[in-house]
């Protein structure tokens, strides 16, 4: 069965991709999105430690930013991140076979993308050293014009909110939805692949 | 029909995608205020922008996972 579906999008069954969009997408699909949200927690937090607590923007720097100061003032570690969000919805796409949940998922891809983008001109700032427009900071594109806090929690959002409806839909998908998984993910009533 | 462990699942998914889009909401709209407050005209407008952008999103899953619905 596994082996038909996948053949339909063009990647071996056998394979590590194969793998991991078919018998492993639901423990990588669940590993995936621990990484996202460990990572949103630290957006968020900045968020209540900058708009509640009153902290200053430079001192608020989430968890892991309060321990290790320099980590959230490199941006080699928010560019690495932006590259395992995207290499995450990558690898993982494929296991998307639903109309409905491929689409979500292809957009929180494009989306993640040029968030990508982004992190990768505020990285080349730094190795360049010289900042876009004269700034004192590297700055990306869209923070010309939107400060960073809120900036980022925009992008995080807009990329996590499509992934979080196509993997909703991927877990429950829709009745019309006739396309043969490749995974073990969707919960059906008699599902064979949940009938293990 | 579904049977009654997917109904409990999905519940489940959807209480928690709620609670995190309220958890977001909440932070959003805190965030309009301080922004409102401490950001100069021309950025406050652009944070504001994005912030009420990213409350539209969230509200936009909570429809779509709440009315989505299986034979």
């Amino acid at each position: 069965m596994h082996n038909v579906a996948a053949a339909t999008i063009g990647v071996r069954s056998d394979s590590f991709i194969g793998r991991l969009n078919g018998e492993r997408h639901e423990l990588a699909l669940r590993l995936f999105l621990v990484v996202v949200l460990a990572h949103w927690l630290e957006h968020l937090l900045q968020g209540l430690q900058i708009y509640v607590l009153g902290w200053p923007v430079p001192e608020s720097r989430g968890a892991l930013g309060l321990l290790f100061p320099w980590l959230i003032k490199s941006e080699t570690l928010h560019y690495g991140y932006a590259l395992v969000m995207l290499t995450g919805l990558w690898l993982l796409r494929s296991g998307f076979t639903g109309r409905v949940d491929r689409f979500w998922w292809m957009l929180a891809l494009a989306i993640q993308f040029f968030h990508h983008i982004e992190h990768g001109i505020l990285q080349a700032q730094v190795i360049l050293g010289q900042n876009l427009s004269g700034r004192p900071v590297p700055t990306s594109l869209a923070q010309l014009w939107v400060p960073r806090v809120e900036l980022h929690l925009f992008y995080n959002t807009i990329v996590f909110i499509p992934m979080v409806i196509a993997m909703y839909y991927h877990l429950f998908p829709p009745a019309e939805e006739t396309t043969r998984p490749l995974c073990s993910c969707a919960l059906h009533d008699a599902s064979p692949a949940r009938a293990r | 029909m579904l049977g009654s462990r997917t109904t409990r699942v999905m519940r489940l998914v959807r209480v928690a995608i709620t609670l995190f889009v309220a958890l977001l909401l909440a932070v959003v709209t805190m965030g309009w205020i301080w922004t409102g407050r401490h950001q100069p005209p021309p950025q406050r407008t652009a944070s504001h922008v994005v912030l009420a952008i990213a409350a539209v999103a969230g509200v936009f899953a909570l429809a779509r996972i709440w009315r989505s619905d299986r034979s």
